[in-house]
């Protein structure tokens, strides 16, 4: 058989019966209330609401621990600290030549 | 029909008019689910429910496409959904749905014949599987293109010549198999 052949008795077959759903449908279609604007519906819905400030509030939390992790490596405040524990002013500390040296002597004596 | 029209008023409340689409397409979508859905598959129930699914669907037609191409759409999705549902799916010599072809011809014995020849035809069809027998129906319906197939299917363009290549294939070795 052709490709043509199969096409075209493809093409002519057809649905033996007789269909009229009409009044069956429109029965059927007249008991349900369309609901028509798509719009009309809330697009930020609670649930929506919720995934969103939660992601937020993630986020928020996440920049928190960042900042407060990194802020404990911060040179000033490192520096404050091996200040306390050798006792010596901070702003000595902070300047790091003399703290070099100082440790250069300390680990020399 | 101005279809525009008719489903603005449809979506403003005046639910009569939807009678004019279910006139116009009715004979369509019930040749498509026979074609389709094959010999199981109760067309009369199958082209009712594509209607009554069409209704609730028309809020989210945005007149993007042409009106046939969502109708045929759904009336896919909706055979589709059945097939897979309804897995008793497959031909029988004598099921309801006897394929009939319009003839001209008041020859009986070659009525027959012709007969015999469109109900081997139709019970190969129904043994494709069922995307190579969408897409080839729909390529013999109504003389749709490619690009119209791909987007009633939801696939590429590519998968569809695929899909009508293999179906073609697969149909011609059943029917050699068959005479």
């Amino acid at each position: 058989m052709t490709d043509d052949l199969l096409i075209q008795q493809l093409r002519e077959l057809r649905y033996p019966g007789r269909v009229d759903v009409t009044e069956a449908v429109m029965a059927d279609v007249r008991k349900r209330p369309l609901l028509v604007s798509e719009s009309a519906k809330p697009k930020w819905s609670i649930k929506r609401i919720s995934a969103v400030a939660a992601v937020l509030a993630i986020l928020l939390v996440s920049i928190n621990f960042v900042t407060i992790f990194t802020r404990s490596y911060d040179s000033a405040q490192l520096a404050t600290d091996i200040a306390s524990v050798y006792d010596f002013h901070a702003d000595y500390a902070s300047n790091s030549s003399y703290y070099e040296s100082y440790l250069v002597d300390a680990l020399l004596n | 029909m101005n279809e525009e029209a008719v489903i603005s008023d449809i979506l403003a409340g005046n639910v009569n008019r939807y009678e004019e689409i279910v006139r116009e397409y009715q004979d369509i979508v019930a040749n498509l689910c026979f074609k389709i859905g094959g010999p199981r598959i109760d067309v009369q129930e199958m082209t009712q429910q594509v209607f009554v699914e069409l209704y609730s669907a028309l809020p989210r037609f945005k007149f993007q496409s042409k009106l046939s191409t969502f109708i045929y759409r759904l009336t896919v999705n909706v055979v589709c959904k059945e097939i897979k549902h309804n897995s008793r799916w497959l031909t029988s010599q004598d099921d309801p749905n006897t394929p009939e072809v319009a003839s001209d011809d008041n020859n009986v014995e070659q009525a027959i014949v012709q007969d015999e020849r469109y109900r081997t035809l139709y019970a190969a069809i129904g043994r494709l599987h069922t995307e190579q027998r969408t897409a080839l129906v729909l390529y013999t319906f109504n003389d749709f293109s490619y690009n119209d197939i791909a987007d009633v299917m939801q696939c590429t363009v590519a998968k569809v010549e695929s899909l009508i290549f293999r179906a073609r294939k697969n149909l011609k070795k059943m029917l050699s198999n068959e005479v």
